[in-house]
C-alpha cells in the first residue's frame, strides 16, 4: 500500500517583520513545515505503520524544497522517500493550481491508495487544495477528518463538521484531509534526523511531472498588514479598591 | 440594465440571510440554492431570494453530494459570483466547484467589490498577520463567515422554484451520524462580548467570567487554544482567524494576550477592554481600556456590575 502525505513549506510567521509602510519582510524568516501539514504526515506516518505501507511526502514549492533541513525534518517524521516539486511561481499559488500540480505529482508517483492533507496550509489557510486535489484526480475526497481505520479497499473515517460528527466508509484511493487535533505530531529523535538524511528525495519540475502551466485568473494585487483602528489605550495598573472603581465605572459607562 | 445575480449557498438556514443581504450589498440578486424542507425554502425567499430548491438531501447521502445539483444551476444561472457561508461542508462544494468550472476560490473573505467585470476580495493570510486583496476576472467563490454581511432581514421579490437538477449519492458512504454535545452559536451580531483567553487559568475563573457575561447581556468568546488546548469552550466561540469575526460595541477581553490571529475576529469592535496581568500582552497597545490586575481580583468586582 501507498500512501501521500502533503505538505507546504512556509515561512514561520513568528520572524515575519512588519515593515513602516506595512508590508512583511521575510528577511529573518526561517522556514517550516505548515503547522496543520504535521498532522497529515503523523497519520500517514501511523497508518503506515500499522498497513505495512509505504509512506512518501509530497511538497510543492520554490527554492523552499531545496532547503535540507526541511528535507531531513519531513523525513525524519515517518515518510520513506521525499518528493518535491519545484517551480518559483509555486510559494505564492493559488489553491486551484497548487491543486492541479499535486495531482501531476501524484499521477507520477504511480499506485496510491491514500492522500493525506492537513487542514490548511499555514500561510494563507485556505482549506482547499484537499478537495480540490481530490476532485481533480476524480477521487472520492473529504474534509474535517478526526480518525481513519483502513480496511481492504475502504477508508472507515470519522468526522466533524461543525456540530456533526460523521461516521463514513470511503472507497480506497481517497483523499482526506484531517484536522489540527487529530493527532500530537511527534518531535524526531536526533536518531531519526540522522537516518532521514540516507532516505531518498526527488526534485522534480513542472515538465518532468507533466504539468501544463496555465495562467492563473486569481491575481494577489497586496499583501499588507492591517491598518489598525485608533484606540485611546487608557491603562489602569493595580487591584487596589480604587483603581477597581475607577475600571468599574469606565466600564458602565459604555453599558 | 438587468443586474447581475450572485448565488448563494450555505449549510444552515440562518446562514442565508446575511448571503442575500451580503448580495444585495453587491447590487446583485440573490439566487439560493438550497436543499432542505418546502417551509425552510420559503424562510429563504422572505429574505428577498429566487430560491432554487433542489428538494431533500436523500437519506444516507452528505450535504457535499449535491456540488453536482449546484453546478447544473450555476451553468444555467451565469451569476456573477458565487458566495457561501463557510463551513467544513460548504468548503467540499466550493472545491470541487471550483476545479468544474475553473473558477478560484477565496476563503474566509473580509471585505469583496464587485466592479464590472471585476472581482476584488481582502482575507488573511500569515494567521492574521497581513491582508491580502486578491483580483479576479471571471467567476469566482467566495467562502465568508458569520457577521462579515449585516443581517437585511425581510425583505420583498423572493420567490422558490423547484429544480430538477438530479441530486445524485457520491461514493462516500453515511454510516452513522450524530451531535456532537457542543452548542453551536453564530456570535456574528452580538453587541457586547466577553471574550477569555489562556489567562483566564482556571475553570473557576471561566464560570466567573461566564457568569458577569450573563449579567450584562454580553455573548461569551473565547481565543482558539481555549478550544483546541483545553477543550473549555465549543468551536463555535472562537474568535480569529477560521473563527467568528464580532463587531459589538463593546468587546472586554479577560486573560486575552491578543495575538494577530485572535484580534482580526474583534478588531472592529467599537469599544475594546482588556484585562491582564501583563501589562506588555499585544492587546494592551490596541485598546481602549486596560486594566492590568490579576483576574483573581478583577472578576469578584465584575460580578458587581
Amino acid at each position: 500500500m501507498n500512501i501521500v502525505a502533503c505538505y507546504k513549506i512556509v515561512y514561520d510567521e513568528q520572524d515575519v517583520v512588519v515593515k513602516p509602510d506595512r508590508t512583511l519582510s521575510f528577511e529573518r524568516a526561517a522556514l517550516k513545515i505548515g503547522d496543520y501539514d504535521l498532522n497529515a504526515v503523523e497519520a500517514g506516518a501511523q497508518l503506515a505503520v500499522e498497513h505495512d505501507a509505504t509512506l512518501i511526502g509530497l511538497t510543492a514549492g520554490g527554492d523552499s524544497v531545496m532547503d535540507s533541513k526541511i528535507r531531513k525534518a519531513i523525513l525524519a517524521r515517518g515518510p520513506q522517500e521525499n518528493v518535491a516539486v519545484r517551480d518559483d511561481a509555486l510559494d505564492m499559488a493559488g489553491s486551484l493550481k497548487t491543486a492541479h500540480v499535486l495531482a501531476a505529482a501524484v499521477r507520477n508517483l504511480g499506485d496510491v491508495d491514500l492522500i493525506l492533507c492537513g487542514e490548511g496550509s499555514a500561510d494563507r489557510y485556505a482549506q482547499q487544495v484537499g478537495i480540490q486535489l481530490g476532485e481533480v484526480l476524480g477521487l472520492p475526497t473529504i474534509n474535517g477528518v478526526t480518525s481513519i481505520d483502513l480496511e481492504e479497499g475502504v477508508a472507515r473515517v470519522e468526522r466533524v463538521a461543525g456540530a456533526e460528527v460523521e461516521r463514513l466508509e470511503i472507497p480506497l484511493p481517497a483523499v482526506l484531509s484531517v484536522v489540527a487535533d487529530m493527532n500530537t505530531p511527534r518531535i524526531p529523535s536526533m536518531k531519526d534526523i540522522l537516518n532521514a538524511g540516507k532516505k531518498p528525495s526527488r526534485v522534480l519540475s513542472l515538465d518532468e511531472i507533466g504539468y501544463e502551466n496555465r495562467d492563473e485568473c486569481i491575481k494577489i494585487m497586496s499583501v499588507e498588514a492591517p491598518e489598525r483602528r485608533e484606540r485611546t489605550c487608557e491603562i489602569l495598573e493595580g487591584s487596589d479598591d480604587k483603581t477597581m472603581q475607577e475600571f468599574i465605572a469606565r466600564i458602565r459607562e459604555r453599558l | 440594465m438587468v443586474s447581475k445575480s450572485i448565488v448563494v449557498f450555505a449549510d444552515t438556514v440562518e446562514a442565508y440571510e446575511e448571503l442575500c443581504s451580503g448580495a444585495r450589498a453587491l447590487d446583485c440578486r440573490p439566487v439560493a440554492l438550497f436543499a432542505g424542507s418546502a417551509d425552510d425554502a420559503e424562510r429563504v425567499s422572505m429574505w428577498g431570494a429566487r430560491v432554487v430548491h433542489v428538494g431533500e438531501v436523500p437519506e444516507g447521502a452528505l450535504y457535499e453530494d449535491l456540488a453536482s445539483a449546484f453546478e447544473q444551476i450555476i451553468r444555467f444561472e451565469k451569476p456573477a459570483l458565487i458566495m457561501a457561508r463557510a463551513s467544513k461542508r460548504t468548503q467540499c462544494i466550493a472545491g470541487r466547484l471550483a476545479v468544474r468550472l475553473g473558477a478560484p476560490v477565496v476563503s474566509d473573505a473580509l471585505r469583496i467589490d464587485l466592479d464590472g467585470e471585476v472581482a476584488r476580495f481582502v482575507s488573511m493570510i500569515y494567521g492574521g498577520a497581513a491582508e491580502c486583496v486578491e483580483q479576479v476576472s471571471g467567476l469566482a467563490i467566495v467562502l465568508v463567515g458569520s457577521g462579515v454581511f449585516e443581517a437585511g432581514g425581510a425583505c420583498d421579490g423572493g420567490m422558490v422554484e423547484h429544480s430538477d437538477a438530479a441530486l445524485e449519492f457520491g461514493p462516500i458512504k453515511l454510516i452513522e451520524r450524530w451531535e456532537k454535545q457542543e452548542e453551536t452559536v453564530d456570535l456574528g451580531s452580538a453587541k457586547r462580548v466577553v471574550c477569555v483567553g489562556r489567562g483566564v487559568q482556571s475553570i473557576g475563573n471561566l464560570e466567573a467570567a461566564k457568569e458577569f457575561a450573563t449579567r450584562i447581556g454580553a455573548e461569551m468568546a473565547c481565543s482558539r487554544p481555549i478550544v483546541e488546548t483545553e477543550g473549555w469552550m465549543p468551536r463555535s466561540r472562537y474568535l480569529g482567524v477560521s473563527g467568528a469575526v464580532v463587531k459589538p460595541d463593546i468587546y472586554i477581553g479577560l486573560g486575552v494576550s491578543g495575538q494577530v490571529q485572535h484580534t482580526v475576529g474583534m478588531a472592529d469592535s467599537q469599544f475594546v477592554v482588556a484585562v491582564n496581568k501583563d501589562k506588555n500582552a499585544p492587546l494592551m497597545h490596541e485598546c481602549d481600556l486596560g486594566l492590568v490586575a490579576d483576574l483573581e481580583t478583577v472578576l469578584p468586582v465584575l460580578s458587581s456590575i
